[in-house]
């Protein structure tokens, strides 16, 4: 199997557009943390998509700025649950009612024309993979793993097989999510995670079999059943938790989530960023550890070449 | 390392087994009807595919656990749940419209989203929500803690690929000695206003109320429901049919458009021939959507790659098109196919369309000499998977 190298990165969070500087990023009291006006995508594309493809196809072109030949790159995607555009679902229920109460025969009769019609894009969780792949032409292997903690480490790991075992040369392996919608809020409210800062973000390392200047190696990527782990040899460990029930079960280290809030699926992959940033200024090995509801651990280890 | 098929089940709207499903299947029957879980006056499409269970409050996992239940049964594998995992082709669930309802009061019930209005009454508004019917992940959770599973968990959200791709995952985590048994497969639960609506809107269903693809007369696809599940494992077994090979693309084209030279579609079947070392295949299941462009598109790739003697047909003429349950269950039929020699028939296609130059199999089913068979599913956005199936002796 091949050594699989990081040749780049690209993210956008409440810290702002990029990864460098994202291991000092200074904690904040917020609420929520949302990124910071609308990524800079094209009218089209905010109509058809979720908050959550908005921001892969963001970070996907900036990932691929100088990139010439994509048709093989891989693209492996740690999602959320897209939900559709708030606004969309308002309209469309106040175009349903009767008396107050909805009606099936008044949604069929009118609520249906008062959605875009492009809206049942923003419901499907692919998307958020395959707004970005269209736009940029990319067409080599790929999933989407909807995650609820470990589902991004998972596509990271399917991206790392892939590239060191040879179906691609490169591929791009992240996470994207906003934690900003009510269902979303509701579900983790219930689920008892609702503790932690619901942000927004997205993510995306770009690997690669060769490299002449890469950012880092990667050295280890698993998801383990949250057992207790033994870890050794890092000099900086970075955490992505999905709040405090999470946090606790991890060991001490640079907890993202207090810079950059919980962004569920896009967590992991912006601390993977944090960890690049961090190889950067000169640490040696950088150890990531995730955590999220469904009780997985997810293990990524980045070492300076 | 081989991966063998020890157990299939499957919940569809045939039957409420893989057997009872399979007869129904070989008999060129079609579940087509008119839409009875609700009024659908007005609707783009008033028919579907639905599966006759009593409702529950998370329909997917209701036909998952069935499905899945069948295909553990069948697999009789004597396996430490530690290495068990559970692969999951599915999508988002649907909160019911009472809810939304609820939650667009609590927002204030305005033209715009009032996230303070929001934020001071969600708290007690969240207590009696239960988003779990939301999460895709709660399908492969709830079937992982049925098993006491300690594997890898996955949830795979690639639409009408989900449940293929999944497969696909379960597949290489057995290979590569990740897990020594893996479940694996996909549910889609789909009939209900708004996915009926968004679809309609974007031109996607048949205005005749009619799925039948490949044929010359197909206007779109009927929305369909159910659920397939495989039990994989390292360990033969009685089993007879192996995951072979599997391949992935993108066609980076459209959002509900394929590529037209079909590119992206035969680069997945192409990669799934070459990881399975295997030049051709007997027999395609092909994901047939009786969309325009979708069948003519795979239809030519189909051509390109095996030629037009390879038998092809598709069993979303019969049970309409399950969304993120549709791989899986068209991956059953190709098993079937290479364990007995049953190919299934295209329900619905009475005239085969010259624009998709395959050979069809229409009417019932037929006795074919089939050793690998590929599935196909290809999904809205793009996303291509694809496998190949091979009995061994």
């Amino acid at each position: 199997m091949r050594t699989v190298y990081v040749v780049a990165a690209s993210a956008i969070s409440p810290f702002g557009v990029g990864w460098r500087g994202l291991s000092r990023a200074p904690a904040r009291g917020e609420a929520t943390l949302a990124v910071e006006g609308p990524p800079p995508v094209s009218p089209k594309l905010r109509k058809m998509a979720s908050r959550g493809a908005e921001l892969a196809a963001f970070v996907t072109h900036k990932a691929l700025e100088d990139v010439h030949y994509v048709a093989d790159i891989g693209f492996w995607l740690g999602v959320g649950a897209s939900g559709g555009s708030v606004a969309e679902l308002e309209a469309m229920l106040a175009g349903s009612q009767v008396d107050g109460v909805f009606s099936v025969d008044r949604f069929a009769e009118r609520g249906l024309q008062e959605v875009n019609p492009l809206f049942a894009f923003q419901l499907m969780n692919n998307f958020t993979l395959c707004h970005a792949a269209i736009l940029e032409g990319v067409g080599g292997p790929n999933g989407a793993f909807f995650s609820r903690g470990a589902g991004t480490v998972h596509a990271f790991a399917e991206a790392v097989y892939t590239v060191a075992s040879g179906d691609c040369d490169r591929a791009l392996a992240g996470g994207a999510d906003s934690a900003l919608h009510p269902v979303t809020m509701a579900e983790l409210r219930r689920d008892g995670f609702a503790a932690g800062v619901p942000a927004e973000g997205a993510a995306l390392l770009t690997l690669a079999a060769e490299a002449t200047e890469p950012l880092a190696i990667v050295r280890d990527v698993r998801v383990a059943n949250g057992a207790e782990q033994a870890f050794g040899g890092a000099d900086v460990v970075v955490l992505a938790p999905w709040g405090p029930p999470a946090r606790a079960a991890l060991p001490d280290g640079l907890d993202i989530s207090l810079a950059l809030g919980n962004a569920l699926a896009a967590s992991p992959a912006l601390a993977w960023c944090a960890a690049l940033d961090a190889l950067s200024a000169g640490a040696r090995r950088a150890l990531v550890l995730s955590a999220g509801v469904d009780g997985e651990l997810g293990v990524v280890v980045l070492e300076r070449p | 390392m081989s991966v063998w098929v020890r157990g299939v089940g499957a919940i569809t709207p045939l039957g409420a087994t893989w057997p009872e499903s399979l007869a129904a299947l070989a008999a060129g029957r079609s579940a087509v009807r008119p839409i009875s879980a609700f009024d659908a006056t007005g609707f783009p499409c008033t028919v579907a595919a639905a599966v006759d269970c009593p409702e529950s409050e998370d329909r997917r996992l209701s036909l998952a656990r069935l499905a899945a239940d069948e295909a553990w049964r069948m697999a009789r594998v004597d396996v430490d749940p530690a290495r068990v995992g559970v692969f999951v082709g599915a999508e988002s669930g649907r909160a019911s419209f009472r809810t939304v309802l609820a939650l667009s009061r609590a927002a204030g019930g305005g033209a715009t989203f009032d996230e303070a209005a929001f934020m001071r009454y969600a708290p007690a508004f969240a207590a009696s929500f239960d988003a779990s019917v939301v999460s895709p992940a709660a399908v492969a959770s709830a079937l992982a803690v049925a098993l006491g599973a300690g594997g890898p968990v996955e949830t795979v959200s690639l639409a009408c690929a989900s449940g293929n791709a999944a497969v696909v995952e379960g597949a290489r985590a057995v290979r590569l000695g990740e897990c020594d048994v893996a479940l694996c497969g996909g549910v889609g639960a789909d009939v209900d206003p708004l996915m009926l609506a968004g679809f309609g809107l974007l031109g996607m269903l048949s205005a005749r109320g009619v799925s039948c693809p490949f044929d010359v007369r197909r206007d779109g696809m009927v929305v369909g429901e159910g659920a397939a599940f495989v039990v994989l494992s390292s360990e033969r077994g009685e089993a007879t049919v192996e995951v072979a090979g599997a391949g992935r693309s993108l066609d980076a084209w459209h959002l509900t458009a394929p590529d037209p030279e079909g590119s992206g579609a035969l680069r997945a079947m192409t990669a799934a021939l070459r990881d399975a070392s295997e030049a051709r295949v007997d027999y395609v299941q092909a994901h047939g959507t009786s969309t325009p462009l979708n069948d003519a598109v795979e239809a030519k790739a189909v051509h390109r790659l095996l030629g037009g003697d390879v038998p092809v047909s598709s069993v979303k003429g019969a049970l309409g098109h399950g969304i993120a349950g549709a791989g899986a269950i068209g991956l059953l039929c190709a098993i079937e196919a290479a364990r007995s020699g049953l190919v299934l028939p295209t329900a619905g296609l009475a005239d085969p369309d010259p624009d998709c130059p395959v050979r069809h199999v229409r009417g019932e089913a037929i006795r074919a000499p089939v050793r690998t068979a590929l599935a196909n599913a290809f999904a809205f956005g793009g996303a291509n998977s694809c496998l190949v199936v091979r009995r061994r002796e």
